[in-house]
């Protein structure tokens, strides 16, 4: 057993971007390397997070089945940041998928061109691949009152005590 | 442990080598069987997981844990070089299997240990 999953053997992929760096170059005499799925989701996941107006990563069905999955044992490693966050993964180029909840209140433009760079920046320089698109999907958008209403008066307050 | 010596000839304390190596890098969090859990070297009496010397010309494999402080292929080349001149020049492939996240960084991450 010497390939990996997410190994695929390709044959003198001619990248065009001059601009990458000359990263894992020596892989073919000296021996390859392989970075696993679940590692360029973590960063990934955590890239995005890190941009203020990110409230939570997941779409609704993505949440469903994380909230399912963070009670198996050994179902997936870590749902909770791998929550929202599809990958793919080559031996030289990754592509991210996210599904992020929004601030009430963010610009979704900015936010989603913050997010985007973000990712591209941490994934590409903590693993070396060469990002080729991030796909962000703004699946919902969340309200200061859906949580608590510090800010917002509840709707309907009592008039009579 | 043991003065290096051909190491062909004795490759299961040659695996328990690297392992001590490759575990001493300050990047790496600890060793991980692969996707699969076949990087592993069957010893008498344990399985040595996240290491297996190749026979021949097979590759060394490595399969890691690494820190999330520091890029990837840096620490992969320093383990590349340190580990392929203890194996004789052989070829090592690395395969990062997963990243530990510390707790500062994301907190609702940090009950996520990386198995093997």
């Amino acid at each position: 057993m010497t390939t990996p999953a997410t190994t695929t053997p390709t044959t003198a992929t001619p990248t065009g971007t001059v601009s990458s760096p000359a990263r894992l170059a020596d892989d073919t005499t000296q021996g390859r390397t392989t970075i696993a799925a679940s590692v360029v989701q973590k960063i990934a996941g955590i890239a995005a997070r890190e941009i203020s107006g990110v409230h939570s990563m997941g779409g609704g069905v993505s949440r469903a089945f994380g909230a399912i999955r963070e009670r198996i044992p050994g179902g997936g490693t870590g749902a909770a940041n791998i929550a929202g966050v599809q990958v793919e993964v080559g031996e030289k180029q990754a592509a991210v998928d996210l599904d992020i909840v929004v601030e009430y209140g963010a610009s979704i433009v900015e936010l989603a061109r913050a997010v985007r760079r973000n990712v591209i920046t941490a994934v590409e320089r903590m693993t070396g691949l060469e990002v080729i698109e991030v796909n962000i999907a703004v699946n919902d958008i969340h309200l200061p009152t859906a949580d608590n209403g510090d800010e917002v008066q509840p709707v309907q307050p009592s008039r009579v005590e | 442990m043991t003065v290096p010596s051909t190491p062909i000839e004795v490759p299961l304390t040659l695996a328990e080598r690297v392992a001590a190596t490759v575990l001493t890098h300050p990047g790496v969090a600890g060793l991980h069987g692969g996707v699969f859990g076949s990087v592993a070297t069957y010893l008498p009496g344990r399985r040595l997981t996240g290491v297996r010397i190749g026979e021949g010309d097979e590759p060394v494999e490595l399969g890691v844990v690494l820190h999330i402080h520091r890029p990837i292929p840096e620490v992969v080349r320093a383990l590349r070089r340190e580990v392929s001149v203890m194996c004789g020049g052989a070829a090592v492939n690395i395969t990062v299997a997963d990243v530990a996240v510390p707790v500062a960084l994301a907190p609702d991450l940090a009950a996520v240990e990386p198995a093997g």
